[in-house]
């Protein structure tokens, strides 16, 4: 079956113990990470820009940064670009935006008009020897049309509450479910923000809700007291910017990936630079949670 | 129309008239369990055979006259006889070898079993019980964990025994015990596999261009073989480590035998313990269970019943209000029924059930989150080999399986995803092993799938080429299309609660061509050496979308996952193996490529996967002195493939407060690289009798050197101002002990 002739008896030995040397002894095992290999090529100076128009709401202020290196530290308006020609054009009419002068914020022409529903809007910002170019479709006016209560887990409706007045809105804390309902709009998704006294404002992830309906999860209240829920219908661009940087944090655990390895670049939808150029419609109603006994 | 011509060339094949036949199994006197791979020949002729899965053999096309039989295998006393045969008699012959093992080579022997497939079928990799027991472990021992030391196969971490073969992620590689598919092979998230040390007969492993038999995967596929029992005496084994305790016995029953194994941690005592003083500390435990049953039913009929059953339970209460339960398990029965239809026809069918069952549940402050996902699945399978002639062995088959899928993920008392499909499969397959000269065998192979939710038929070829240049010198060479209509959704960090989904008319399967070419040498008896390269190209790929709206009532594959992925993996693997005596080992090294590309990810361009390696090297050794054995590994590799950050940005967290959020921009997906991996794990194992029973305790110390490798990379900026990348890391060194015994 096989020949003969036979290795030498200390070949294996030899070579074991050499590569088991060699291996362990790979400057490798002794070296330091420096830091500045845990980032990628700088991407500095791409524009990036804050807008984000509300329907039924005057043009609002539009903020023009800049990228900074990732390991720089933030020094308050190093960022910021003071001198960028800003302009929002809806159909024939162009509104230009004027600098405040410091943290790259601009406002709107005075007498701007409010932001109309199912509008195309287009943004331009020339800044830095770029052109970043931007178009947001605004979403139809949203309307909350009622707010019930369910009993869980029949998810019976045990009782509703005044979408126009929070004072008769009062919930002891994790009794029931609390639904919106609305008319369903022509809009990938919708957001919602609860607004509670003392905290930092907490969005959603973008919710589907084709039905119109929407379920406040209890842990977004975090304390007792007067709260507000807005809900927004959100466009195109804060649609596909909000899914794809929540998705992608860098420290995510995704499902489909390493730790770490859903860090992927959002959606920008923009031309030239980065950042949102979108729309929204909203609605609010307000309730007040009464702590457990 | 090519296609079909290969199988009517099948049917063609002639069989030889007026010529005698000789068949039977080959056996193991001591234990009666059968053979694999015995050779059996008649001496002065080139006529011979191999036993099959089933111990089986079948010899045709013998002249009338008389003949010395010569049944041999490693590690057993030949058997010779003196036969007489009339020109077309049909001879039944079992034969029962003895075995002349020594106490230590053990390994030599079983590694030897699969020297036949080894030397014909390119990618092909035997793993034995005795190997695997001798490796240095983590814990204690484990088959997936040993495989990663093979060439070509990569670990994501240290906590991960999943498998990365030849650039295949986990969902790629099909793993079956006792020819039953388990969904998910990982207890504590990863940490260990289900298959337990003591019930494992031998595990074969294909990592590209498998043949017509297999089939459903993309990439590589895992074949474990359960022990059938001692046919002959009542006995078992076991073992006590840190974490958990496993026993197995064996024995005869009626007409046959049994063997049992159970193995569970018992780690609840100490992790309530830790919670009684630190909060946050869940518990945990798991389980597993086989048993099979060997019946023979008749001179010619052998029936084996086999099941297996594990789980997993993490309970974490952190509060009145809080809790989060994650439970996983699979469950498996099997039928088999083997039968020797003719003295050259051998077939063996199979019913199967099975049942993978994953639960996530969690309550955070009155809010209720819920991912569960179910496959069921019931099977029915056959195989029949034909000894045609001295040249051609067909084998032929068939599998069909229906299968009953949930996935459903529910917020706040909300169904957001409810995807329930009934998709059954069908496969039918033949081929012809055929040894077209005395030199050159060639496996060719053709398998066809019908998936119900396509409602196609997919062809797949296959063909594996052997050629001996010289004695122990072979070139191969071989080459597949493959499909995969099930997908796996995981986390690559760890593996717990994985969840498979299958792809339905939305969305086309994945689909590789396997490329394969290499060399085997083996200069020496104790000696082998591989060079093998490889290209696999693969077609039609998926990912879980993260990016979808929460709350989408998707209810298709193209709602769940990212469409459309291509991609290729490619390498070169060299293998020095010594299998025999004082000291063994092998010595492994592989050099690779793995890319993909998707259109939404990564803005279209091509990036290498986290698991792509430019180098991997593994040195694995035992050395065995008297009742001493040692063991070591040491492994290098390229490290993991990273996104890092290129920039930051700021955006308003939202218009009302004007509070400005800090964002981080990732570069180019995985264009940078954490710091090659190394480690370096020993052993110490002392056999010893006490109260007339042999043991063996051990000390096993993994990555000896307590080299903390670095797992992955995150960012975070502290005061809002300065920036820190923080490297999160691997395991540092783990000395475990523990005691093995045999009664």
């Amino acid at each position: 079956m096989y020949k003969t002739a036979r290795l030498p008896h200390w070949i294996t030995p030899v070579l074991t113990a050499v590569l088991l040397a060699g291996v362990a002894a790979h400057p490798g095992c002794s070296a330091e990470r420096d830091p500045a290999t845990l980032f990628g090529p700088a991407e500095r100076e791409t524009i990036v820009v804050d807008a984000v128009l509300y329907v039924d709401h005057v043009l609002p202020e539009i903020i023009i940064t800049r990228t900074r290196t990732a390991d720089a530290e933030a020094t308050g308006d190093a960022t910021s670009v003071n001198d960028a020609e800003v302009t929002v054009i809806q159909g024939l009419a162009e509104y230009t935006y004027a600098s405040v002068g410091h943290l790259g914020r601009y406002l709107p022409p005075a007498g701007a008009p409010r932001v109309r529903p199912n509008t195309e809007y287009r943004l331009r910002v020339r800044a830095l020897g770029e052109e970043v170019r931007g178009v947001t479709n605004t979403p139809a006016p949203l309307v909350i049309d009622e707010i019930a209560v369910l009993e869980e887990p029949s998810m019976e409706v045990i009782r509703r509450l005044d979408p126009d007045s929070a004072a008769g809105n009062r919930i002891p804390y994790q009794e029931g479910l609390i639904e919106v309902r609305f008319d369903p709009l022509d809009v990938e998704a919708y957001q919602v923000i609860v607004l509670e006294p003392d905290s930092e404002d907490g969005g959603s992830p973008p919710l589907e809700a084709r039905d119109g309906r929407l379920l406040l999860p209890w842990f977004a209240i975090g304390s007792s007291g007067e709260h507000e829920v807005v809900v927004y219908a959100l466009d195109r661009n804060l649609f596909d910017f909000l899914r794809s940087v929540q998705a992608s944090g860098q420290n995510a655990f995704g499902f489909g990936s390493l730790a770490g390895d859903t860090f992927e670049r959002p959606v920008f939808n923009l031309d030239g630079g980065i950042g949102v150029f979108g729309s929204a419609s909203l609605d609010s109603f307000g309730f007040f949670v009464i702590p457990e006994s | 129309m090519k296609r079909y011509a290969v199988l009517f060339y099948l049917l063609l094949i002639p069989t030889s008239a007026h010529a005698a036949t000789i068949s039977g199994f080959v056996t193991d006197r001591s234990s009666g369990e059968y053979l694999l791979a015995a050779n059996v020949f008649l001496i002065g002729t080139s006529l011979g055979a191999l036993s099959n899965d089933n111990g089986f053999y079948a010899i045709t096309g013998i002249p009338g006259g008389s003949y010395e039989l010569v049944v041999s295998f490693i590690g057993y006393e030949t058997y010779r006889d003196t036969l007489s045969l009339g020109p077309e008699a049909f001879l039944r012959r079992d034969v029962a070898l003895v075995p002349t093992v020594l106490i230590g080579d053990e390994a030599v022997v079983e590694a030897e079993r699969y020297r036949d497939e080894r030397l014909a079928q390119p990618g092909f990799v035997a793993l034995q019980a005795a190997v695997l027991k001798e490796l240095p472990a983590i814990g204690e021992t484990d088959l997936l964990r040993s495989l990663q030391l093979l060439p070509g196969i990569q670990a994501s971490s240290d906590i991960s025994s999943g498998l990365y073969i030849r650039g295949g992620g986990p969902d790629q590689t099909q793993i079956l015990l006792d020819q039953i598919p388990l969904y998910n092979p990982s207890h504590a998230f990863g940490f260990f596999s289900i298959f337990n040390p003591e019930a494992i007969k031998d595990m074969r492993l294909h990592k590209s261009a498998y043949p017509a038999s297999y089939g459903g995967n993309l990439g590589a596929v895992l074949d474990v073989t359960n022990r059938d029992g001692n046919r002959n005496k009542l006995g078992g084994s076991g073992g006590i480590s840190l974490i958990s305790m496993r026993t197995m016995v064996e024995g005869p029953l009626a007409s046959g035998s049994f063997m049992v194994s159970g193995r569970r941690t018992y780690l609840e005592p100490v992790l309530a313990y830790i919670r009684s003083r630190v909060e946050d500390i869940p518990g945990y435990y798991f389980y597993d269970v086989n048993a099979k049953i060997n019946q023979n039913l008749s001179y010619s009929d052998n029936l084996v019943l086999s099941g297996y059953f594990g789980r997993d339970d993490l309970n974490l209460e952190t509060s009145e209000d809080d809790l989060f339960n994650v439970r996983w398990g699979n469950s498996a029965v099997t039928g088999k029924w083997t039968h020797l239809f003719t003295p050259t026809i051998f077939g063996n069918f199979m019913v199967s059930g099975s049942d993978y069952t994953s639960r996530l549940s969690a309550n955070f402050d009155g809010t209720e989150i819920l991912f569960r996902n179910s496959i069921r699945d019931i099977s029915f399978k056959g195989d029949l080999d034909y000894v045609a002639d001295g040249e051609h062995a067909l084998k032929g088959g068939f599998r069909a399986s229906a299968y009953r899928f949930s996935f459903i993920r529910s917020f706040n008392q909300d169904d957001q995803l409810d995807l329930r499909l009934k998709p059954y499969v069908i496969s039918v397959y033949a081929q012809d092993q055929w040894q077209a000269r005395a030199s050159t065998s060639v496996r060719l192979g053709l398998r066809a799938n019908y998936y119900s939710e396509r409602e196609t038929i997919d062809l797949e070829p296959r063909l594996s080429i052997s050629h001996r240049l010289s004695e122990g010198l072979r070139l191969k060479a071989g080459g597949g299309r493959y499909h995969q209509y099930l997908q796996l959704i995981t986390t690559e960090g760890f593996s717990g609660g994985d969840f498979w989904v299958p792809l339905d008319e939305s969305v086309s399967p994945g689909q590789a061509w396997h490329y394969v070419i290499g060399a085997s040498w083996d200069p020496a008896p104790s000696y082998r050496l591989s060079l093998e390269s490889y290209y696999q190209r693969l077609g039609n790929l998926v990912v879980v979308d993260n990016t979808r709206a929460v709350g989408g009532d998707e209810t298709r594959s193209e709602d769940v996952f990212i469409t459309g992925g291509k991609g290729y993996a490619t390498g070169v693997e060299a293998f020095v193996e010594r299998v025999s005596g004082r000291l063994t080992g092998w010595i492994g090294y592989t050099l690779g490529w793995t890319r993909r590309q998707f259109p939404e990810v990564n803005q279209g361009k091509w990036y290498p996967p986290k698991y792509d390696r430019r180098h991997d090297l593994v040195v694995s050794a035992n050395y065995r002195a008297g009742r001493w054995t040692f063991g070591g590994n040491v492994i290098y590799a390229t490290g993991q493939a990273f996104t890092p950050a290129s920039a930051r940005y700021e955006l308003r967290e939202s218009a009302r407060t004007g509070i400005r959020e800090d964002y981080f921009l990732p570069a180019d997906r995985n264009t940078s690289r954490l710091l090659p991996y190394h480690r370096m794990d020993l052993s110490v194992k002392q056999d010893f009798r006490l109260f007339d029973r042999d043991l063996q305790w051990y000390l096993q110390v993994f990555n000896a050197y307590n080299h903390r490798n670095e797992w992955f990379v995150q960012y975070e900026t502290e005061d809002d101002e300065v920036t820190t990348a923080e490297v999160v890391k691997m395991l540092p060194i783990v000395p475990t002990i523990g005691l093995n015994y045999n009664f």
